[in-house]
């Protein structure tokens, strides 16, 4: 235990006072292999030995949670700028090689302390190496997780016709957080545009089960009470026919067979008559 | 607190300005069917938009005001309901029980109000 | 401010519970909708511990579950008890006059609802409520 604590104090001792060669032999061979390009001479420099001195500090102290902080950093700078991430991944290798040769070099002429060396070294380089993976993947997932959001929000718009009506075309399967966001969403709209009729459509909607029939329950009693009615149009015969089975309740709804009926009663409860100029 | 009923024309507007207690509810109910008795107002226009929470005994009470009006000859619509109070008072269990008339605002309230009579 | 006890005994107690309600959602970072889903259903335990019991205790406090933040709120009182509690969650079942939703409907507004009773010594609501 002794003699490792020893050599890892040398390897950092090495790595403090070579720092400038390995940081500029770094960026050489970065720039030969056409690396990180889209940051300036400079920033690419203290972007560098910021990543140089956290993970020696990882080395010194045996504790991570440097690294783990700026490789967090680095994942999200990375996402947001679109650099690669085989590029980060390279560039993070790169630097371990530029290390180890130093200590083949430095070692070459006693073969046991540089197995010992290498022992220390490959332990904390490879943890390194591994925190800056999972943050990478981390990354990711986060932005799919707000990519998948965004498609949810998309897929439940609710579009203003005329003055005073809205119309909601629902398509695909609600589940219970897409029917929150459905309502909450539905709410919104009829205060901001004083809405006073909404029609929504199920064509889209494949299946109509007891929690669907209780969103959409809970959907029109909430815009009753800001003062919205709603029609519900498009039910499909199979749908209505499990409605009835399941013993839903849905009567105290305007219902009408298409979203074109739907929009008729819309406007004779808006009591408005369309017709042709010429009429 | 005195919460002030306004009359305008025909129609008593009451307008909640904060958090009542049950009390001052019941004594709210009784001041408003009062009045209505004494003007002979044909509607009454209650706005709750600045009820950042409506629990069921507030329900029950504008129902209860609601029906009481009704048999007194005027008409009652509960207006300002906010959006996170009308999915709460739904997802509470207010159903069918509820028979109060609501209306997003002041102007749509007179407005149903104005149609009724018509 | 991650625990407070309340006393209460008449209604104006259920005003300043659901202020306080409302501070701790906020502060745990509930959004609108949740922080009044969660005052709604504090307001109708509290007024049941002072309709059926005249009074009793509040206790709110911030608690976590694997890495989420979320509310826990305790209502005990030391009244007559619900002798079947089958039937008092049950909707429209009401023994006060109420529209019979108060139990029930905090229950469907909040993520964990916990009731002990025993008859003649007291009614204990735990509820909790998690960020999403």
């Amino acid at each position: 235990m002794v003699e490792q604590r020893s050599i890892t104090r040398e390897l950092v001792l090495l790595f403090e006072e070579h720092e400038k060669e390995l940081i500029d032999l770094w960026m050489t061979k970065m720039k030969q292999l056409k690396l990180i390009k889209g940051l300036s001479d400079d920033e690419r420099e203290q972007e560098f030995r910021n990543i140089y001195r956290a993970s020696l500090s990882a080395f010194k102290t045996g504790d991570y949670s440097e690294v783990e902080n700026y490789t967090s950093k680095i994942a999200k700078r990375g996402a947001l700028q679109g650099i690669p991430v085989d590029e980060i991944l390279l560039s993070f290798l790169k630097l371990r090689d530029v290390r180890l040769r130093k200590l083949f070099i430095t070692y070459q002429g006693d073969l046991a302390k540089l197995l010992e060396a290498l022992d220390c070294f490959e332990k904390v380089s490879n943890r390194i190496f591994s925190i800056f993976v999972l943050a990478l993947i981390r990354e990711r997932e986060e932005t799919i997780h707000e990519q998948q959001r965004a498609l949810l929000e998309l897929s439940t718009p609710v579009l203003q016709l005329r003055d005073e009506a809205l119309v909601v075309p629902l398509i695909g399967v609600i589940d219970s957080e897409r029917a929150s966001r459905i309502v909450e969403e539905l709410l919104q709209r009829i205060v901001e545009t004083q809405a006073s009729v909404v029609v929504m459509d199920m064509t889209g909607v494949p299946i109509i089960d007891t929690a669907v029939a209780n969103h959409i329950l809970k959907t029109v009693q909430a815009s009753k009470l800001l003062g919205a009615e709603t029609i519900l149009t498009g039910i499909s015969p199979a749908n209505a026919q499990t409605i009835v089975t399941l013993g839903i309740d849905l009567s105290m709804i305007r219902t009408r067979s298409t979203l074109r009926e739907g929009i008729k009663l819309m406007h004779t409860m808006l009591g408005l008559e369309i017709r042709r100029r010429d009429e | 607190m005195i919460i002030p009923i306004l009359k305008i024309g025909d129609v008593l507007i009451v307008t909640l300005q904060s958090e009542l207690t049950d009390r001052e509810v019941e004594e709210l109910s009784h001041d408003i069917l009062d009045k209505i008795n004494k003007v002979g107002a044909e509607g009454v226009i209650i706005d709750i938009t600045a009820l950042k929470v409506v629990d069921s005994f507030m329900a029950r009470s504008l129902n209860s005001i609601a029906s009481a009006a009704t048999l007194l000859g005027s008409e009652v619509v509960v207006v300002g309901i906010q959006p996170a109070v009308a999915l709460t008072l739904v997802e509470l269990g207010l159903r069918v029980s509820w028979g109060v008339k609501t209306a997003l605002n002041l102007e749509k309230g007179l407005e149903i109000l104005k149609k009724e009579r018509a | 401010m991650d625990e407070q006890m309340i006393e209460v005994k008449n209604d104006t107690d259920i005003i300043r519970v659901r202020r306080i309600v409302r501070e701790m959602a906020v502060e745990i970072g509930f959004g609108e909708l949740d922080q009044t889903r969660i005052i709604t259903a504090i307001s109708e335990l509290t007024r049941n511990i002072i309709v059926h019991a005249s009074s009793g205790k509040v206790l709110i406090k911030e608690v976590q579950k694997t890495g989420k933040r979320g509310i826990e709120i305790t209502c005990a009182d030391e009244g007559p008890g619900i002798v079947d509690i089958e039937l008092a969650l049950k909707d429209g079942y009401t023994t006060s006059g109420g529209l019979g939703i108060g139990m029930t409907g905090a229950r469907r507004l909040m993520d964990e609802f916990k009731v002990e009773s025993v008859v003649g010594s007291g009614t204990t609501v735990i509820v909790k409520k998690w960020m999403k």
